[in-house]
């Protein structure tokens, strides 16, 4: 695990999508060594190493650990400190970042099938690690990615899926959208994430393992159904926070 | 004035004080002495010490972090777990393997655990401390390291691990040892102490096995008083590390941080009810081994000088290699292992068999022209007070290890040694064999 240490970033671009679900681009101060599926603190406030580490809260990095000149995270306005986020980081704007932690991660991947399950912005853990994909090579046996949101307005990484399905050899892709038609050069389905789907159409896959990241809710009913079925629990990874 | 600006002044006295305090005096060989090794900085460390006990965070905070990741760099290792000695380092290395989040590969007691008696107790002590056995083998003279044939010999069904020094910075043969761990499935934790900067094959010392150990105590490569560093490439032998460093938690959390993981309150562990603070859940029985945040703040400014001081402690050994050549048939030179690139710590001679003097009559003359000598640490460890009843095996036996508790001393090679000093040493050597 490298060892997790305090930096600086500035926020360099953001995207806002529905429901003021913002992407970000942050540029470290500093060149960060760090894995796909790790996450990252974020303070808003300034540190001064005389004293506590200030109020921050997580998000999985949602980019490749190999472009060294960003770290982008996806945040989901829900309480007061994601608000703050939401109206005061800006672009120029300098934020405290503490990083890296994690042991959600996909070194258990190599020749494997792999299938990532994904709920809003639960997606960002597989961002860093697709694009370590599109970065390094492939490394499983055939790659399943599914997708779910609640609108249309808030797919957010679809030219990352584009690039994916035109670069990565055995990558297939399932996106839900409860409310929603389709996207240029993407293919959606109305309807939500089933995990008892997903796992009927992946039971016959030799050597799988799954990766379920999403909201707490979700994965705890989605645990719940994985357990009553045949899989086994130690090729269920989840992510999963408070 | 302003808080920033107080603090200024205080640092730019700090510099004052370093240049009236602590500018060397040039060599006088009437009167200086020679010292085998010390500490070599300038008023940067100082600065940076001052600095950090102006934020008096006191125990290890951003410094510390800072250091472990510029450590982990400068090794090209994942990770690099800062504690508060070398013998702590071993300490928490061995102790790493005992975990039992290792599975099939943990160490229980009664493993064997192959060693040297030959160097510092405190590379022997945390084996004895887990309740695991040693087994000893001898060593070469000359490179002072394990002999790799006995290394093989010593292995049994028990054996779980291998757990050597690169003797004054002069690294074991590592073909041999990497090689059996492999067949064997043994783990290997290197004794880096004395040999930060060595190279084996064009790769640094200590980042080769699965856990390399590092002293920062003033003798040492560099320091920060009272340091040390626990290296891995390994993932889970990194978070075991850390969790033996800092009182066996679970909970990975810096110094006054909470819920560093996001699951401080969710998960199970151990009998305890689901949701218990993840901050008091405690997986090893552990130690808290952390250093102070000044000490780091020392060590990130001598670890911007370790390049030269690797590079003066090999230009000083080159030199009196060469000086001392002409006694080469009384005395035992050191000899690097083959493939090697050492960081010398110091440099180790050994008098030959049936000499017309002692190595005590030897360091007696030059410790009386004030060139400090120190033999290689414990001797034979097993004739020790301490260690003479400990639960052990000796492979063959420690011919070699006993006259290096009788023959063999080291003087010094470190940076602040200069060319003055080395010509004295030579010098010296002269006379005692022209009055010998």
């Amino acid at each position: 695990m490298p060892a997790p240490r305090k930096i600086k970033a500035m926020v360099m671009d953001l995207k806002r999508y529905q429901d003021d679900v913002t992407w970000y681009r942050l540029k470290p101060e500093i060149p960060i060594h760090c894995r796909p599926g790790q996450f990252l603190h974020l303070a808003l406030d300034g540190y001064d190493p005389s004293f506590n580490w200030p109020e921050s809260r997580i998000f999985s990095i949602a980019s490749s650990p190999f472009r060294k000149d960003r770290l982008d995270i996806l945040v989901s306005p829900k309480g007061n400190f994601t608000k703050r986020m939401i109206s005061e980081m800006l672009p120029g704007k300098e934020v405290w970042l503490k990083l890296p932690y994690g042991i959600f991660n996909f070194n258990d991947t190599i020749n494997k099938n792999v299938i990532l399950i994904a709920g809003g912005t639960g997606i960002s853990p597989f961002v860093s690690y697709l694009e370590t994909l599109l970065d390094c090579g492939p490394n499983y046996n055939k790659l399943f990615l599914y997708y779910g949101v609640r609108d249309q307005g808030l797919i957010i990484y679809e030219k990352l899926i584009f690039e994916c399905e035109n670069k990565l050899s055995n990558f297939h892709y399932n996106i839900f959208v409860e409310n929603g038609d389709n996207i240029d050069g993407i293919k959606i389905k109305k309807g939500s994430l089933k995990i008892k789907s997903i796992i009927e159409s992946t039971k016959s896959l030799e050597n799988p393992i799954y990766f379920l990241s999403g909201p707490k809710n979700m994965i705890i009913n989605f645990n719940q159904i994985i357990k009553e079925s045949s899989i086994s629990e130690t090729k269920v990874i989840f992510d999963s926070w408070e | 004035m302003k808080d920033n600006e107080i603090r200024e002044k205080i640092l730019d006295l700090v510099k004052q004080y370093y240049w009236n305090k602590f500018i060397k005096k040039p060599f006088d060989p009437n009167v200086s002495i020679v010292h085998y090794a010390g500490r070599v900085f300038d008023e940067k460390e100082m600065v940076n010490l001052v600095d950090s006990s102006l934020d008096f965070w006191l125990t290890a905070g951003h410094h510390a972090e800072s250091f472990e990741n510029e450590f982990a760099n400068f090794l090209g290792t994942e990770d690099s777990i800062l504690v508060n000695s070398g013998s702590s380092a071993n300490l928490i290395a061995m102790s790493t393997l005992t975990s039992a989040k290792l599975l099939d590969r943990q160490l229980k007691p009664g493993d064997e655990v192959i060693t040297t008696a030959c160097g510092f107790p405190t590379t022997i002590a945390p084996i004895v401390q887990n309740r695991l056995i040693p087994v000893f083998v001898d060593v070469d003279l000359g490179t002072y390291n394990a002999i790799p044939e006995q290394v093989e010999k010593a292995i049994s069904p028990k054996t779980k691990a291998i757990f050597l020094a690169h003797t004054l910075g002069n690294p074991f043969d590592l073909d041999v040892v990497m090689g059996l761990a492999r067949k064997h499935n043994l783990w290997v934790i290197e004794d880096n102490c004395d040999a930060l900067g060595s190279k084996y094959n064009g790769h640094l010392t200590g980042t080769i096995g699965d856990i390399g150990t590092i002293s920062f105590y003033p003798a040492h490569h560099m320091t920060m008083g009272e340091g040390g560093s626990v290296v891995t490439n390994n993932e889970d032998l990194s978070r075991i590390a850390r969790s033996f460093r800092d009182w066996g938690r679970d909970c990975f959390c810096a110094s006054g941080e909470d819920n560093t993981c996001g699951l401080r309150f969710t998960q199970q562990f151990g009998e305890l009810p689901t949701g218990y603070d993840h901050k008091f859940v405690y997986s090893h029985i552990g130690y808290n081994l952390k250093v102070t945040d000044m000490q780091a703040a020392v060590g990130r400014e001598q670890l911007k000088k370790l390049p030269l001081f690797i590079e003066k402690r090999k230009a000083n050994f080159k030199l009196l290699h060469k000086g001392l050549m002409p006694f080469s048939d009384k005395l035992i030179l050191p000899l690097p292992t083959p493939k090697s690139d050492p960081s010398w710590f110091g440099f180790l001679l050994s008098v030959k068999d049936n000499q017309s003097f002692s190595r005590n009559e030897l360091i007696q003359f030059l410790n009386n022209n004030r060139i400090h000598t120190r033999n290689l640490f414990a001797g034979n460890l097993l004739r020790q007070p301490a260690f003479i009843n400990i639960e052990h095996k000796v492979v063959d036996n420690l011919i070699n290890t006993d006259k290096i508790m009788d023959n063999t001393f080291f003087i010094g090679v470190y940076p602040g040694i200069g060319e003055k000093e080395i010509k004295y040493i030579i010098q010296m050597f002269h006379m005692f064999f022209q009055l010998n």
